[in-house]
């Protein structure tokens, strides 16, 4: 649906888009994800029209757009903060795109309502945007967009003025109207969380250019880079030795990596919950894990869902997450076990 | 929206502009190098620089010098009047603030000669202050308040003063509280944390209106005319006289352009010192 | 707390200062007696003398048809080019910025100098025309700066959120733009028309004979003698003012 086809895009002197590769499948849910100043704001705003990029192409729906106006793209955005105009009624603010095109009247009246209903405020169509909450306000950005029909529906960090559980809700709402709608989202977060839990497909993206593009398991269990695996959750990571056999030499230890590994300084990454520890008095039965090393627990913390260890090993710190219940103490000595095919090599 | 749509937007303002304000400046600065006009058409001829070279004259450099000081000492007095003013409505309640500067706004408002006629009306030899001090027995002939440079300098602060104080208010109402509990929770006393809080970050404001107060003082034309005498002219009646009475429209436009100079240079002094501080501050 | 207490009284002095004078103006304007100050007993005499002055009154009309003249156009072209200059390349802007500037920095009477040997010289003569003239002149640049306050203020997303839904740049404006800067609209206006119907310099150097404006008419009645007249005059002045400056910040507070 979409092709961004090596956009730069510089602003002054800064350079917010370098040689940015990209393709939007339709009706995906594709998010970017990134830390501020990564450029995911700027590659939204570049497709919407806001922008115009340097150099390089974007493609919608097989035909080229850069040069053409905001107005005239059949695309949609949902602003971070509703923008929604604060003189018209919540009717008007969803109207206006149909009025704008002449649609009909009676015709408006039917799509609004049913723009309202899709995002459940039937009731609300009179109302000002100052009377409403801030979720409500944001359903009204939401149908607004909507009710044009967009080829592709832009959503720009939606959800970053809502308090938890209610941005927890609309994460599931929003995911839930893009199936029913079948259309295609491109969504802009820097909440990893968020991007997991909602997309089809992430883009991770860091100084301008896209790092990672895969579904969530493929980005969170196999980053290719040691950015993606710190962005996305925590990772230990591990640097050594390549070594032809496919180990790595990390410290004292050979570790079983199973990869097709290059001679040279190798980084590994491991996800804290692949790690399991074996304290004296550990009564769970072991899962088959090829490497083992042994350490002392330097440093314990309760997280609700589990306990998080710090083990000293070889002189350097493994992060390790236990599921809730009982664990070693602080300055127990302990096992840690993981599976080669749990190691991810990344680039550095 | 394409340029040319741009562009029939501003014109109109341009034109009007030009006309009005660039051409006319133009103008004068060729006839103030003008030798004579000649007696059937108003257009000047010659050149000449005597009437630059007659701003240096003992008298009107007396003159120019005492429009500097007035319009100093004015701002001078504005600030001392209207500072704690100021201050005084910015802390105030919501509320209150409200009617505070409404009554602020109210004389800023009235019309300039109404208000100078009102200060005259008390101090004139048959006003209210003679006339108690009169009936009281204080004095047997009037005080002679009017007419003289003192009078002149109280009509300025007394039409000025609402200049001073709006933007200075504007300026204080953003400062931002927590800015003076930081201050305090880190030991100052409330004296200490005005000095080195408030009244720096306070400093475009003051800046700005005392600006207004100085230029508007400066070109003054009114106030000297009605409450000063004829030993108080300033730069304004200066030019009025030279333009209306004396005719002389050469020397008359060299001094006007004397004033622009000096209110260019005064606002371009101000335009450095509020930047070299950082600028406007926002909450 | 004593600084309070010290603050306040200050605040009370100051106020005192700046209407003490007004009061007594009000006061006085009742008082039978001529010329002094002493109150000699109540009259009606001298607010009935002003109804019945034509001279003062053709000067009101004049005055209000120049100040309501002045306000249309200057907001109107003011308008026009705070919405051109916002956002926008404009190639020469630093030389329009300058030239909206001066008006706010000149003292008065340079621009009024200015604006009579302009007409003089091109041989208009003076009248209503070059009063309304130099008036909108200047108000042009109050205008510019009210509204672009304004601009700068307003949420530029909402700008980009109307094109997003497919409003070319006109009709962004019409139904975006322009209805958020009504209040700002409003206050140019009335802005212009009292900054216009409170002129002096200007219309000092560029009125002719017979298109007097009120505040010349009473800067001449001023000069001829202080009749109470002035003081009725006077005190009616500060009524309207103050009644509608009270109207018009109640109104602009309801407003947000």
């Amino acid at each position: 649906m979409v092709e961004f086809r090596g956009v730069s895009k510089t602003f002054d002197s800064t350079e917010a888009l370098n040689d940015l590769t990209l393709e939007i499948r339709p009706g995906e849910f594709l998010t970017l994800l990134g830390p501020s100043g990564c450029g995911k704001t700027t590659t939204l705003r570049l497709l919407a029209g806001f922008e115009e990029p340097t150099s390089g192409e974007i493609w919608l729906a097989g035909r080229p757009v850069q040069g053409l106006p905001a107005y005239k793209r059949p695309v949609n955005t949902v602003f971070q903060h509703y923008a929604l105009f604060p003189h018209m009624t919540v009717f008007d603010n969803v109207a206006f795109g149909l009025r704008m095109k002449r649609v009909p009247p009676a015709e408006i009246r039917r799509r609004v309502a049913e723009a309202l209903e899709l995002v459940r405020l039937g009731d609300l169509g009179g109302r000002r945007p100052h009377e409403l909450s801030g979720g409500q306000q944001q359903r009204v950005a939401l149908a607004r967009a909507l009710v044009m029909e967009p080829k592709v529906l832009l959503l720009d960090e939606p959800l970053g003025a809502l308090d938890l559980q209610l941005r927890r809700a609309m994460q599931v709402e929003l995911r839930q109207l893009q199936r029913k709608l079948g259309a295609t989202f491109l969504y802009v977060t820097h909440d990893q969380e968020e991007a997991l839990a909602m997309s089809d497909r992430i883009a991770v993206m860091r100084d301008g250019r896209v790092e990672q593009v895969g579904t969530p398991e493929e980005v969170y269990l196999r980053p290719a880079t040691r950015f993606v695996a710190q962005f996305l959750g925590e990772a230990n990571l591990l640097e050594g030795e390549g070594m032809a056999t496919g180990h790595l030499r990390w410290g004292d230890y050979h570790l079983q990596v199973n990869r097709h590994l290059q001679p040279g300084r190798t980084t590994v990454a491991l996800r804290p919950e692949q790690v399991q520890v074996r304290w004296p008095g550990s009564t769970a039965p072991p899962a088959p894990a090829e490497n083992r090393v042994h350490g002392i627990v330097a440093e314990r913390l309760f997280v609700g869902t589990g306990t998080r260890l710090m083990v000293e090993v070889a002189g350097r710190r493994l992060a390790a997450l236990l599921p809730a219940g009982p664990g070693p103490d602080i300055g127990d000595q302990v096992e840690l076990r993981f599976a080669a095919e749990h190691c991810v090599v990344v680039a550095p | 929206m394409s340029r040319r749509a741009g562009w029939a937007m501003l014109a109109p303002t341009v034109i009007w502009l030009v006309a009005l304000v660039a051409a006319p400046l133009v103008l004068m600065l060729v006839y103030s190098f003008a030798a004579r006009i000649a007696p059937d058409s108003p257009w000047p001829q010659g050149f000449t620089l005597t009437h630059y070279s007659r701003l240096l004259d003992p008298l009107y450099l007396r003159i120019f010098v005492r429009s500097v000081v007035q319009a100093g000492l004015a701002t001078f007095f504005s600030l001392l009047l209207g500072y704690p003013l100021a201050y005084y409505i910015a802390r105030s309640p919501l509320r209150r603030r409200g009617r505070l500067l409404l009554l602020v706004v109210i004389p800023f408002w009235t019309n300039f000669l109404v208000r100078t006629y009102a200060l005259m009306v008390l101090m004139r030899a048959q006003g209210v202050i003679n006339s108690a001090l009169m009936a009281i027995g204080v004095i047997d002939d009037p005080l002679p308040l009017l007419y003289n440079e003192a009078a002149v300098q109280v009509g300025l602060v007394y039409t000025l003063l609402p200049l001073l104080v709006l933007p200075l208010y504007a300026n204080l109402e953003k400062l931002d509280d927590r800015l003076l509990a930081a201050a305090q929770d880190l030991g100052a006393s409330p004296f200490a944390a005005f000095w080195s809080v408030t009244w720096p970050l306070s400093r475009p404001g003051v800046l700005v209106g005392s600006m207004m107060v100085f230029i508007s003082a400066f070109g003054m034309f009114l106030v000297p005319d009605l409450m000063g005498g004829a030993r108080s002219m300033m730069i304004g009646n200066l030019i009025q006289n030279q333009f209306l009475q004396a005719r002389n429209w050469p020397f008359g436009a060299a001094i006007a352009l004397a004033l622009t100079g000096l209110v260019l240079v005064v606002a371009l002094i101000v335009q450095r010192a509020g930047r070299i501080d950082g600028g406007e501050v926002r909450r | 707390m004593k600084r309070g207490g010290w603050l306040r009284l200050h605040a009370a002095l100051v106020y005192g200062f700046l209407y003490l004078p007004i009061f007594l103006l009000a006061i006085l304007s009742f008082n039978t007696s001529r010329t002094s100050a002493v109150w000699k007993g109540f009259t009606l005499n001298w607010y009935v003398r002003l109804f019945h002055n034509r001279l003062l009154w053709e000067a009101v009309e004049n005055s209000l048809i120049i100040a309501a003249a002045t306000a249309v156009i200057a907001t109107v072209l003011g308008t026009a080019a705070a919405l051109a200059l916002h956002r926008r390349r404009i190639r020469g802007r630093l030389w329009i910025e300058g030239l909206l500037y001066v008006p706010l920095v000149l003292p008065d009477i340079v621009l009024g100098v200015g604006a009579l040997v302009l007409f003089t010289a091109l041989g208009i003569s003076l009248g209503l025309g070059t009063i309304l003239a130099a008036h909108v002149g200047t108000s042009i640049s109050y205008v510019v700066l009210v509204l672009r306050a304004r601009l700068s203020d307003m949420d530029e997303r909402l700008e980009e959120a109307a094109r997003d839904l497919g409003a070319t740049p006109w009709q962004t404006m019409r139904h975006v733009t322009l209805p958020l800067l009504m209040p700002a609209i409003i206050a140019a206006v009335l802005l212009s028309f009292t900054l216009s119907l409170d002129d002096f310099i200007l219309s000092f150097f560029t009125a002719g004979p017979g298109s007097t404006t009120l505040p010349l008419r009473i800067y001449g009645m001023m000069k001829t003698g202080l009749t109470p007249e002035v003081n009725a005059l006077s005190t009616i002045m500060v009524l309207i003012t103050g009644i509608a400056t009270t109207l018009y910040l109640r109104l602009t507070e309801n407003r947000i």
